[in-house]
């Protein structure tokens, strides 16, 4: 993984289409600016948390389950 | 009953109470009181998006008549509350701060609501905020600005940032905000007023529009840390229709109260809570763990490890969530959003869910951490943000050094370790800046403990005069 991402702005319209999220093209430079700084970061994160296979992440569990009325 | 009016709203929940239980001050002067008030200063403050003056009237008119009858439902009967616009009230719209739910009006109350109209409370009006709650700052296209109180130019922080400027502002009593990465404690802050974020599942998240489901809670927001624990014991306690409510017994706050501090122990992490912050926030929340240590406190300096991690894990989370929940709105609506709103939602469809997942077991990493060093201690002390109030519609922020930096990217620099680890804290006011703006710490507990953070924060209260501060409208 690199350590420094850059966002170019075609890159970002292609990531848009396939989340088939649309778009005006005024908007893509802003938000390849943007997203260039938020994914760096995500990145670290990523390079933080590889090596810790142990670990699960937090999940969101019912109390109760379904069907199994209040406690 | 013959205090002026303009006494009445200076009255703290308890206060209140206590007066009305002695039949001193009725529900109806009390209301007319905060109508009066609200009627006076919100064209400048802008807390409210809606003001429900005649029901209002009439429910106290109605409590009224049930206290000199005999019927006394507890502490909070004819307390006039506000809530944040995303909390259901049946019959009366709620816009969670968007032109999207504009024409929402709810069939059913949020639990928070019904839970405090049975305690006796009186709900005087929804309260501004960022849209759909996905902003620190209240500054909204679709419902005006709210302005901080102690200086009208500055902005008074958020989500819930109507919730914390109406409470400073003596709009009301006390008031429900929700938090999702600081949006309680953050406006408590900036506003001079205390505020809670509940362990993730302590209070029903039922019919509240989310933001992040893996975060969102919802809190009280008072004047002090004994209001706060008066509304919390209404609200706390298993909701079987929120399938993330906890099944944990809830204790007798209030009795928790004024059992001192003796002996407990503070842990701090000097470098990371108190490296990054301006030096009247330093100086101020320094101040306010030496005046606890005073009291019989003890400090104990804790190391954990990359905490730097929790805003990166805390965007993307925050991120993420809020744009699966906004997916169809914002194909279908994009201009309906402020546009600040609608980026942070494009953006959130761009992340990998690698990114998704690793933050969340980041969070795991983080929570471990913080329950290992709970043996050691037993609350954490931190600055609430790293900041005093910025001017209205600053989008970067000053710290140290003259440099500037991204605010979305420093203001939850210490409000997401709990938001990340589903742990309990409060904002409680410790000083003003230079400027005259108001400083809050933050208090971080074991989960389901909110009775240490409402007893030491108000052993902390009984000891400063911060919280009785009222900004000059």
């Amino acid at each position: 993984m690199d350590s420094e991402v850059t966002v170019p702005v075609a890159g970002l319209g292609q990531l848009l289409r396939a989340a088939q999220l649309p778009v005006p093209a005024g908007r893509h430079e802003m938000l390849a600016s943007r997203f260039t700084t938020l994914v760096d970061a995500a990145n670290d994160l990523n390079r933080k948390m590889a090596p810790m296979r142990e670990l699960t992440p937090i999940t969101q569990f019912a109390h109760p389950d379904p069907g199994q009325g209040e406690a | 009953m013959a205090r002026a009016a303009s006494r009445l709203i200076d009255l703290s929940i308890a206060e209140a109470a206590s007066m009305i239980r002695r039949r001193e001050i009725s529900p109806v002067e009390l209301v007319e009181a905060v109508l009066d008030q609200i009627q006076a200063v919100d064209s400048r403050v802008g807390s409210f998006i809606t003001v429900l003056g005649e029901q209002a009237l009439e429910v106290a008119r109605a409590a009224e008549r049930m206290i000199t009858a005999g019927y006394y439902l507890g502490p909070l009967q004819g307390v006039p509350i506000g809530l944040k616009d995303n909390i259901y009230t049946q019959g009366v719209r709620t816009t969670a701060g968007s032109k999207i739910l504009a024409d929402l009006i709810p069939d059913e109350d949020a639990t928070v609501t019904a839970r405090l109209r049975q305690a006796g409370a009186i709900i005087v009006g929804k309260l501004n905020m960022h849209e759909f709650a996905w902003g620190g700052t209240t500054d909204n296209p679709h419902y005006g600005t709210t302005r901080n109180p102690w200086d009208l130019s500055r902005f008074p922080a958020g989500s819930s940032g109507g919730s914390g400027a109406a409470v400073a502002a003596r709009e009301c009593l006390g008031a429900l905000g929700t938090d999702t990465g600081g949006s309680i404690r953050l406006p408590a802050a900036v506003n001079g007023i205390t505020g809670i974020r509940p362990t993730q599942g302590r209070v029903s998240n039922y019919n509240v529009v989310p933001l992040a489901w893996t975060m969102d809670t919802v809190g009280p927001m008072c004047r002090t840390a004994r209001d706060c624990a008066l509304m919390f014991q209404a609200i706390a306690g298993r909701d079987p229709r929120d399938p993330g409510s906890a099944n944990v017994p809830v204790p007798d706050y209030i009795a928790e109260l004024g059992h001192g501090i003796s002996g407990e122990r503070i842990g701090v992490v000097s470098d990371y809570f108190f490296g990054h912050v301006q030096p009247d926030v330093r100086a101020a929340v320094r101040g306010a763990i030496e005046t606890l240590e005073r009291a019989g406190a003890t400090v104990v300096e804790v190391a954990i490890e990359h905490l730097e991690g929790n805003i990166s894990a805390q965007l993307t989370v925050e991120s993420c969530e809020p744009s699966s929940y906004h997916q169809l709105w914002l194909r279908e609506r994009p201009q309906d959003y402020g546009d600040d709103v609608r980026t942070l939602l494009e953006l959130g469809e761009l992340y990998l869910a690698t990114h998704y997942i690793q933050a969340q077991r980041y969070r795991t990493l983080l929570r471990r951490q913080f329950l290992d060093a709970f043996r050691d201690v037993d609350i954490f002390i931190s600055p609430t943000l790293p900041f005093v109030a910025t001017p209205i519609g600053e989008t970067k922020v000053v710290i140290e050094d003259g440099r500037e930096e991204m605010m979305l990217m420093v203001i939850m620099q210490f409000t997401g370790l709990p938001s990340l680890t589903g742990l309990p804290a409060i904002s409680v006011p410790c000083g003003f800046s230079r400027e005259g703006l108001p400083i809050g710490m933050q208090i971080i507990g074991r989960p389901f403990d909110e009775a240490r953070l409402f007893r030491v924060a108000d052993a902390y209260q009984a000891l400063t005069d911060w919280h009785r501060r009222a900004p000059d409208l």
